[in-house]
């Protein structure tokens, strides 16, 4: 009797298993194949410089260290990204140039470079 | 009477020392009118400085040179010894990129660096546009470390398009239409040096074509992932390890390497440079032969692009020698 009963119950069983282990890979997949990309851009907004941090597929990063260096790669500043995927940091010291690094764990980093010409030729745009 | 005969002898006499001045006077008129209305040699016009060029590899560089001549200046920063598909220029250097008249980039990735900073769209040319839709995806990325470039993936699109020479004169013409373009007074200066470029290029590739047309399926082992778009167009059976010339396989890569041939029993491995004598001597000992195919991305010790991808198809020969099949 109590096998005739289980039988039905573990066969649902397996069917809800095995839906859900579906749904969950299909969601985890973008995740597994984007993880290690990292995209990093940055600009001048004001007297900041602010910079985006992104996954691929174009999710923010929500965390990451930012290194900033200038022109002679020395770090010059460290911060951190916010929840949004940006930073900003006050924009000072640029007459060599900006190297800005985010390192989001796990070896995952890349750049964005602002040339003393990026930036003079934005901070005049702000001006217009 | 003698009046008369002096206007009837100062007549002729005048007239006969006037005239060489009036039609030399007319000749040279005539002879400048022609030759204001004939086409003017472009080089002898072209009164501008050259053109300010900077480029990502040396195989663009050569290029470049050859096709722009006086016409252009070509700087490539990257220091020798370096591979410029990985290497990354300063900020300073940075700032001469985004000064020059054109950037040449090679595309299918070559360059990373080049998507991390702002160059002008304006002035910069992706070479290997015109075929973009036939670029080489690698499925299996490998992440490991060589030179001071530090650690790097070969993933994405494959990017040494230049080892198919086919490819390698479609990226010469996208330099040559730059050219033009900027400056349209040297066009057909451009394009005389661009179609002597194209023919040692294609007596190359068709050298290639006959050496491997023997037996295009040999199997070869290549020490590096670097020889996708040359095995495609000389239709090579080739497999990949990820070897280093100037280091010594561990022993991991040698266990990888015997189950390569367990599938593909090649009896030639290509190098991009000189192999380590040791590795060099124990491949020897299996049966399997060395031979440089330098793919030449930087400044070559000797020689130019071409001599040295001369010397590239002369080593293959020897893989392809009925005596040592």
């Amino acid at each position: 009797m109590l096998k005739t009963m289980d039988h039905p119950m573990t066969k649902i069983g397996w069917v809800y298993a095995v839906i859900l282990f579906m749904i969950f890979a299909i969601a985890g997949l973008p995740t597994v194949g984007y993880a290690h990309k990292v995209s990093v851009f940055a600009w001048v907004e004001g007297d900041n410089v602010v910079v985006e941090g992104k996954l691929g597929g174009g999710k923010r990063a929500k965390q990451g260290k930012v290194y900033v260096y200038d022109g002679q790669d020395q770090l010059i500043l460290e911060t951190e990204l916010a929840t949004d995927g940006t930073a900003r940091f006050p924009l000072k010291d640029y007459q060599t140039g900006l190297k800005i690094v985010v390192d989001i764990g796990e070896g995952h980093q890349s750049f964005w470079i602002l040339t003393p010409n990026d930036i003079e030729s934005q901070l005049q745009e702000q001006k217009k | 009477m003698r009046r008369i005969n002096q206007i009837l002898c100062s007549g002729p006499q005048r007239k006969y020392s006037g005239t060489p001045i009036l039609w030399s006077f007319f000749l040279i008129c005539f002879a400048s009118s022609i030759t204001l209305m004939l086409p003017a040699s472009p080089d002898s016009v072209w009164a501008g400085s050259p053109l300010s060029v900077y480029v990502v590899n040396y195989p663009l560089k050569y290029f470049a040179e050859r096709i722009g001549g006086d016409h252009v200046d070509v700087e490539f920063p990257a220091p020798k010894g370096t591979d410029p598909a990985y290497w990354i220029p300063n900020i300073a250097t940075i700032g001469a990129y985004q000064q020059a008249d054109l950037i040449l980039v090679n595309g299918a990735s070559y360059a990373k660096w080049v998507d991390k900073v702002s160059l002008p769209r304006s002035k910069m040319v992706d070479t290997s546009k015109s075929f973009k839709d036939s670029y080489i995806t690698i499925k299996e990325a490998v992440t490991h470390s060589h030179g001071a470039e530090g650690e790097h993936a070969h993933e994405g699109a494959a990017f040494t398009t230049w080892l198919d020479l086919d490819l390698a004169a479609k990226q010469a013409k996208a330099v040559e239409t730059a050219f033009a373009r900027k400056e349209p007074e040297l066009k057909s200066t451009f394009q005389k040096s661009y179609a002597a470029l194209e023919k040692d290029l294609m007596a190359l590739d068709q050298d290639i074509m006959q050496t491997v047309s023997k037996n295009p399926s040999k199997p070869l082992i290549a020490s590096h992932p670097v020889y996708d778009y040359f095995s495609r167009r000389y239709g090579l059976n080739i497999k990949s390890v990820h070897w280093e010339p100037d280091e010594v396989p561990t022993h991991e890569q040698w266990i990888e390497l015997q189950g390569i041939l367990k599938d593909h029993p090649a009896a030639w491995m290509i190098w991009e440079g000189e192999p380590n004598p040791s590795a060099a001597a124990k491949l020897k000992s299996m049966g399997i032969n060395s031979l440089v195919f330098d793919p030449c991305g930087n400044v070559p010790d000797q020689g130019d692009f071409l001599s040295v991808m001369r010397k590239n198809a002369e080593n293959l020969k020897a893989a392809f020698q009925p005596e040592l099949q």
